[in-house]
């Protein structure tokens, strides 16, 4: 009888022994395919984390580049001559890729005075306008990615944020809206000083954060409530195309901080902006603080999978070698009857093998049993906001993890063969006695 | 001899089969001390990964803030009107509030103004010698100011002021320019009030009784351009951040009670609710007049990410829980049913089953018991090459300690790696029930057949 056969006839006969080795095999398959998808789901998880923290490239003009000087009452006074951040960049930059937003601000940039609102009052009183005091707002082209709002000073509770495609419109406090009994959508009047002109803004969205932070204020101004958010179209329409279009600062946002150095060198490159009098920086002080212990998070997965793998070797070869080391009598006589020991082992070898065959797929379907499991559970366990989980068994990891089941199973057999198998057929029927 | 073998007892028989049977006692022992050495590490790994999402917690932090309320009220001819509230909060208040662990700062705000003979403040609308003064933050922390958190202004040179810091003040860099002045010099504050009369600012404080040294520990510049047109005291430029006993010890307010912002820094924002909580217990706060701002939107945006973290890995363990259970009491049974002759022969010769489950219980204690001393030293060196790859010295704070200018010796190193005696404990006394009842199942299905029918069977 060929080594294939008693193989074969070993799995059919000794049935109880055939299913106990089918289920530490695919347990242990199992273990480690369960494994590898927690650590990917996990792995994705960290990015999330990382995309919710962010990255920020901040391109700003050169303060030290080309200027014109001139005089005037005060003496010599320089200006500026260089290249100005242009619509045409912020475009090139957008289209780059991990780049998930773009923010120019320009802080106290538009003092208006309310025509038909009235500001929340100060301790002094400074009608140096027809329409009495102006107050100070931020101009922005994208309202979300302002530092008030970032932090979580400001939370909008009505509307929308502005974007860069919108055009004369405000965000306000809420507190000024309630004096003024204004909501969202309505629209309200400010006169610039600088320009003699009034300007209508429709209120695209309301905002807290400010209640009670009016502190030590002097001014209308110095009232926080009283300071809005307003977009750069309505600026360039009031101060001339040219002034409006040029911004001194960009802030570009990108999706994983881990990513900013390579957006950091493309926009580098960007015909756009290489070769101008421009700054680039890259800001992730907010993600180096956390990328440690999210790095060192993740390097503790990756330790549990080397262990799992590892002890898993040691408990499979542990087992196999007192499966094959029970069997010292039937290597006794099979010895006896002339079968030389290649053939014995390889009849050991495909015994395991066959059972294997029909673990390893097993331990595929109860991974993928586990895994749907794991991610139903983690969602219905009620996490806040919206998660994605996806704990899935990837096909790379399966060829790896069998041919590796595989080699152990190859070793285990030649060492636990070798210890029975260099005995004489008569000394181990002797210690069997 | 062999009446000295019937006559062994249970223990004997333990101990002899355990020295004598090394084979089979050694795997037992690698099976055991494999199991316990990945159970403790995966366990302590899990403790590590909580102490991780805690300090990523941590990083981000979340912010409470007491403020005065602001009530708007409507008349019947549509006429509005504004009433702020000023803040009244004490250091009793305030030391009830510190008792919970997991806030780490407060920062107490107060108000005032002052003038000096050794600086003349920057000009603004209608300067006169008289109204020409200062605005005067006080506070704990100048770090923490939200002109400085929001990079309205930025330290210079010098230090950040802190708690322990007494006449200290932080100036910017026009005034100290104007005026000749540097880190470390000293100069005589009085206080003042600015009041308007006659369309004129006026200094309310007529007759100066209260003087205080102080001396500059920190110069700021300011990052944005104002247009503002305002009093010499509102400009930008003139505000003056001190030490908080710099208004009490120029009269300016009470000392221990504090009327701007009372801004308290937590240390996990996971807590920022259950803190809300017990602040708005305290019944000595007039909670009409002052109300809580929370500002935990930083953790609100990963909350959820992290805890998904937390939860896989939790779940990961409870997998290598389970196999390692299973995978035990798999070869326990196996190694039990294949001593079934042994058994038959004990029976046979008059042992009680009770000896004979016993001695099995016994000789799997001595190698479990080896084992585990074993494990909890290998799962010690595992745990040490991890931390030694993956835990080299990093800070996890956002708000550093250096920056608020206190020693980081206050700081207590976390220990990643400790399991704890309890948990260890439970860990092996887990592993010794699964053994102990794999093997009193496998063995009673043993003896509780009789010897004639236990040889039958191995025939």
């Amino acid at each position: 009888m060929s080594f294939l056969k008693r193989a074969f006839l070993f799995c059919i006969r000794q049935k109880a022994k055939s299913l106990i080795l089918f289920i530490v095999l695919s347990i242990v398959a199992t273990l480690i395919l369960t494994g590898f998808a927690i650590r990917d789901a996990s792995k994705d998880a960290t990015t999330d984390v990382k995309s919710a923290i962010g990255g920020e490239v901040v391109l700003s003009i050169d303060p030290n580049g080309p200027s014109d000087q001139y005089e005037n009452q005060y003496g010599t006074v320089y200006q500026y001559a260089g290249d100005y951040i242009t619509k045409e960049t912020i475009d090139a930059i957008s289209n780059v890729d991990g780049v998930v937003d773009c923010n120019a601000v320009v802080p106290d940039g538009f003092w208006g005075a309310g025509v038909n609102i009235d500001f929340l009052p100060a301790a002094f009183d400074f009608s140096y306008t027809p329409y009495g005091e102006a107050a100070r707002n931020v101009i922005v082209l994208s309202s979300e990615k302002c530092e008030e709002f970032l932090t979580g000073e400001y939370t909008l509770v009505e509307g929308r944020h502005i974007t860069p495609d919108d055009s004369h419109v405000i965000l306000i406090s809420k507190e000024l809206a309630d004096y003024n009994n204004l909501s969202v959508g309505d629209t309200i009047t400010l006169y610039c000083l600088d320009c003699d002109s009034t300007v209508d803004l429709k209120i695209l969205g309301l905002f807290t954060g400010t209640e009670g932070t009016g502190g030590d204020a002097l001014t209308i101004a110095d009232i926080p409530s009283n300071c809005g958010f307003v977009d750069f179209p309505m600026i360039s329409d009031l101060f001339g195309e040219e002034e409006a279009e040029n911004y001194t600062d960009l802030s570009v946002y990108v999706d994983d901080p881990s990513n900013v150095q390579n957006v950091y060198n493309k926009i580098s490159n960007l015909p756009e902006v290489k070769g101008k009098t421009f700054i680039l920086t890259i800001d992730t002080d907010e993600y180096d603080i956390v990328s440690t212990p999210l790095k060192s998070l993740q390097g503790l997965v990756n330790s549990v999978i080397v262990i799992i793998s590892i002890i898993s070797g040691i408990v499979l070869t542990l087992i196999l070698m007192i499966w094959i080391r029970s069997r010292k009598k039937e290597i006794g006589i099979l010895l006896s009857i002339g079968k030389s020991k290649v053939n014995i082992i390889s009849q050991f070898f495909f015994e395991i093998l066959n059972v294997a065959i029909f673990a390893f797929p097993a331990s595929l379907v109860f991974s993928k049993l586990i895994s749907n499991k794991m991610g139903e559970f983690i969602l219905s366990k009620g996490v806040e906001g919206k998660v994605y989980v996806n704990v899935t068994i990837s096909t790379k990891y399966l060829l790896p993890v069998y041919i590796i089941g595989f080699l152990i199973i190859f070793v285990s057999v030649i060492l636990a063969s070798v210890t029975v198998i260099r005995l004489k057929p008569k000394d181990i029927l002797t210690k069997m006695s | 001899m062999k009446g000295v073998g019937l006559k062994m007892d249970y223990k004997k028989r333990a101990f002899i089969y355990v020295t004598r049977k090394k084979g089979k006692s050694i795997s037992l022992f690698i099976l055991v001390f494999a199991v316990s050495t990945l159970l403790l590490s995966c366990y302590t790994i899990l403790d590590a990964t909580k102490c991780l999402a805690k300090d990523i917690r941590t990083s981000i932090g979340a912010a409470v803030y007491i403020r005065g309320r602001t009530s708007v009220e409507t008349n019947s001819d549509g006429e509005s009107t504004v009433k702020q509230y000023d803040v009244s909060i004490n250091n009793r208040e305030i030391n009830e509030i510190m008792n919970s662990e997991d806030i780490v700062y407060c920062n107490p705000i107060n108000y005032g103004y002052v003038k000096s003979e050794s600086i003349r403040f920057i000009p603004g609308l209608k300067d006169t010698e008289d109204n020409n003064m200062g605005q005067v933050t006080a506070l704990n922390y100048s770090a923490l100011a939200s002109d400085f958190v929001d990079g309205t202004v930025s330290l210079i040179s010098g230090q950040h002021l802190s708690q322990a810091d007494t006449n200290k003040i932080i100036i910017s860099v026009e005034l100290a320019e104007s005026n000749g002045l540097k880190v470390g010099d000293k100069l005589t504050l009085t206080h003042a009030k600015l009041a308007e009369y006659n369309e004129e600012y006026i200094d309310e404080i007529r007759e100066k009784t209260a003087f205080l040294e102080v001396e500059i520990v920190g110069i700021y510049e300011i990052n944005i351009d104002s247009e503002a047109i305002t009093p010499t005291a509102g400009l930008p430029g003139n505000r003056i951040y001190s030490s908080l006993d710099v208004l009490s010890n120029l009269s300016e307010c009470e000392p221990g009670i504090y009327t701007g912002e009372v801004d308290f820094y937590i240390n996990d924002p996971k807590q920022i609710n259950e803190i809300n909580g017990e602040i708005q217990g305290i019944n000595s706060i007039n909670w009409d007049t002052h109300f809580l701002q929370t500002n935990n939107f930083q953790y609100s945006k990963i909350a959820d990410k992290l805890i998904t973290q937390e939860r896989l890995f939790s779940l990961l363990i409870i997998c290598i829980s389970i196999v390692s259970a299973l995978i035990l009491t798999l070869i326990l049974i196996m190694r039990i049913r294949g001593r079934m002759q042994e058994f038959g022969v004990l029976l046979a010769t008059g042992k009680p089953k009770r000896d004979i489950l016993q001695q099995v219980l016994f000789e799997m204690m001595i190698i479990t018991v080896v084992a585990f001393l074993c494990s909890y030293f290998a799962a010690d060196g595992v745990l040490g090459i991890i931390k030694n790859k993956l835990f080299t010295d990093y800070s996890c704070y956002l708000i550093k300690d250096s920056t608020l200018n206190l020693s980081d010796a206050t700081k207590q190193f976390t220990d990643y790696f400790s399991l704890g005696y309890l948990k260890t404990l439970l860990v092996y006394i887990c592993q010794l029930m699964i053994i102990s009842i794999s093997a009193l199942i496998s063995i009673l299905a043993i003896v509780t057949l009789k010897p004639k029918e236990i040889f039958s069977k191995i025939s």
